[in-house]
């Protein structure tokens, strides 16, 4: 980071190719929308390089870095919740351009276990979907492993009491939904 | 009654980790109670179910795309640096509402400056008919104004001349 305020872009770039699939995966699944997930992720980074000059060293770069995700994830989930949001059938027109994004779809040739797991996680994907936004940053984040829950916390904001109170209550709803699949204990029945 | 339930600082490694081997082992070694050996496997069900969810994807040039971007709001930070834009910063936010200010004062002056004129006018008005209200002759010109009405009075029969020609 020491370089990048220094304008080093190669140092940048190393940043973003270590830490883009965390903040895509943080931001996907608080909106929810991968498509706009990208845009708001690339954001996060084009913020981190903006304000370069004014990270101190002192900070961990992740806990800036997630709370500079958390911020501008916040912003359009409020931006959302006054606009409704548009179809997903419809091309966005600032992307009609652009090639659109393609992903292999693993379903269509995968066997029954992976079918199976994909199920699964599913569920847990939906369940995470469903928790308040507080809770699911909260479980979101605890997910990373360069983060201690002090850093969690002033990711969001709030105590460190506070940000493990978040995660118990997360947990337990999600517990709650699957209850039937995490009865044995096991994840996957099939083992 | 006794808390069967792990304890906290114990849960709350669970969240963040799956125990490994040798912490399982020692787990089991302790014998716990039911109910907290229930609450360890779903414990630890649940953080393998989070921590294995697969990663979202991510497009193959999405570095590339991010140093665009960053490249061009570097570029337009340093225009806005510059000696033009260090002059022109204090005033960049405020410019808006200084112009919307100037409008609204240009717009309230305009308005004045025409009410007024259309009061001159109304007044110029008013007074213009006033003042042919006013303009009647002076009452000198009344003062012969019997012997001129006699003058027009046309002179009546004589009746001695008629008399005597009878």
């Amino acid at each position: 980071m020491l370089r990048v305020k220094q304008g080093d872009f190669q140092a940048f770039a190393e940043i973003v190719e270590r830490y883009k699939q965390p903040v895509v995966n943080l931001v996907t699944r608080m909106l929810r929308d991968p498509n706009e997930a990208e845009d708001i992720a690339q954001n996060v980074f084009v913020q981190v390089c903006r304000s370069a000059d004014r990270y101190e060293v002192t900070a961990r770069f992740s806990t800036w870095l997630f709370t500079i995700a958390r911020n501008l994830t916040l912003n359009e989930l409020r931006r959302r919740s006054r606009h409704p949001a548009e179809s997903m059938d419809v091309p966005h027109v600032a992307h009609e351009a652009e090639p659109a994004r393609q992903f292999e779809d693993f379903r269509t040739s995968s066997p029954p276990e992976e079918l199976l797991r994909s199920e699964l996680e599913a569920k847990v994907e939906a369940a995470i979907g469903e928790l308040p936004e507080n809770q699911r940053l909260a479980l979101l984040l605890c997910r990373q492993d360069d983060l201690s829950y002090e850093e969690m916390a002033k990711v969001l904001g709030c105590s460190v009491s506070a940000t493990k109170s978040l995660i118990h209550r997360g947990r337990e709803t999600i517990k709650a939904k699957l209850k039937p699949y995490l009865k044995t204990g096991q994840w996957d029945p099939a083992e | 009654m006794k808390d069967d339930r792990l304890p906290i600082n114990l849960r709350e490694k669970l969240w963040r980790y799956e125990p490994t081997a040798a912490e399982e082992e020692d787990f089991a070694a302790a014998a716990q109670p039911p109910a907290s050996r229930a609450e360890w496997e779903t414990e630890v069900a649940l953080t393998r179910a989070l921590r294995g969810l697969s990663n979202a994807p991510v497009s193959s040039n999405f570095t590339a795309r991010v140093l665009q971007a960053a490249q061009r709001e570097v570029a337009r930070d340093a225009r806005r640096s510059s000696w033009w834009g260090r002059l022109w910063r204090p005033y960049r936010q405020r410019a808006p509402r200084v112009a919307v200010a100037c409008m609204v004062l240009a717009l309230g002056v305009l308005g004045y400056f025409h009410m007024e004129q259309a009061e001159r006018v109304r007044l110029i008005e008013s007074v213009s008919a006033v003042s042919e209200v006013a303009a009647v002759p002076s009452p000198e010109i009344l003062r012969d104004f019997e012997a001129i009405q006699a003058l027009n009075r046309p002179p009546g029969p004589d009746v001695e001349l008629l008399s005597l020609l009878q």
